[in-house]
């Protein structure tokens, strides 16, 4: 999905207010140097859909958190055509009962989340 | 919001009006939020109605309202934030009435508190201070307020003024020397994202104005 098709400026109030304070909830006041770069807004969308949905090896669990669902929600209904990312309930239930390890390498992914969010606000 | 009978077609029974309303307020009791409903209709028999949330839940379809004292009420963490919900007055699995919401478009902030009012001779003002919850929020941190004052002795003379901010000044040659007033504040959300509506009024303050004005005397 390019998305080229979508209604930025919802989609920018709804990082605004909704999942700019759920990353730093998760972030909670780490704070990573990240030269990651996005230079038009679909490039951001794309990239941001990629670092919170892609399992990478040290983190494989971000698209269970609240501010991953609240992405998926937000690109579903902002850009027209794109169908989401299928985040499996009953699955993030049990994965939730066990103790969740926010990793070293989860922080920095959402570090460069943080970063690309905030590209995207600024540019769109 | 829409209105709609989930199946259609009316007949007498279904002919009872089940309208209802609701508000939300997020992260009212630490990240738990409140969701309250009740029917237009105060003396309405609600007996065995339920309430039913569907949609724009987190890890869960739906969510069923508590009742409390014909008010019906959900307090929880899950609501995602984004997109319609559905809520259904229910009677046993039928469902009588629907409407679509949007949790984050009937939020109704908690009431401002804590109005204090600082008279500053130097000044010849008033400083009008007071507090509110959404401050600490993580969510709807941004309100506009609706500050009201008026003499005691005139019932209805309310004056209004609007402001984001949680101080305000009110000059002495504007309001009547030695003359109580009576002063109180309310709340809506002011952003972008989340609306709703007016918060209920803050307790209200009651102070006196000196007895001579200063420079500039009201006319």
């Amino acid at each position: 999905y390019n998305f080229t098709d979508c209604d930025f400026k919802n989609i920018k109030d709804i990082y605004q207010d909704v999942i700019h304070p759920e990353l730093n909830v998760y972030i909670n006041g780490v704070s990573e140097e990240t030269f990651l770069k996005c230079i038009f807004i679909p490039d951001c969308l794309i990239k941001i859909e990629h670092f919170t949905f892609k399992p990478i090896y040290g983190c494989a669990s971000l698209a269970k958190e609240t501010f991953a669902k609240q992405t998926n929600a937000t690109l579903s209904l902002g850009c027209s055509g794109y169908s989401g990312i299928q985040i499996n309930n009953t699955q993030t239930m049990k994965k939730r009962r066990k103790r969740e390890v926010k990793t070293d390498k989860c922080l920095e992914q959402v570090s460069y989340l943080i970063e690309l969010w905030r590209r995207f606000s600024r540019i769109s | 919001e829409s209105g709609y009978a989930e199946n259609g077609d009316f007949d007498d029974a279904e002919m009872d009006d089940y309208s209802f309303s609701c508000y939300s307020q997020l992260e009212v009791d630490g990240s738990q939020h409140l969701l309250t409903c009740a029917f237009d209709d105060p003396d309405i028999n609600s007996t065995n109605m339920e309430f039913e949330i569907c949609g724009a839940l987190l890890e869960v379809d739906c969510l069923s309202f508590n009742k409390l004292q014909g008010v019906y009420l959900i307090k929880t963490k899950k609501f995602l934030l984004i997109g319609d919900s559905k809520i259904c007055v229910k009677l046993g699995r039928k469902s009588m009435t629907c409407k679509k919401m949007n949790i984050v478009k009937i939020v109704k902030p908690e009431a401002p508190f804590d109005i204090r009012v600082v008279y500053r001779k130097g000044a010849n003002d008033f400083e009008v201070t007071f507090n509110t919850s959404h401050l600490q929020k993580k969510y709807v941190k941004e309100l506009m307020h609706e500050v009201a004052y008026r003499q005691e002795k005139s019932e209805n003379d309310w004056m209004h003024m609007n402001l984001s901010s949680t101080k305000l000044m009110l000059l002495q040659r504007k309001l009547q020397p030695n003359a109580m007033y009576e002063i109180k504040v309310r709340s809506i959300p002011n952003t972008n994202y989340f609306e709703g509506f007016w918060s209920e009024w803050s307790p209200s303050f009651h102070f006196r104005t000196p007895e001579t004005n200063g420079p500039g005397e009201m006319d």
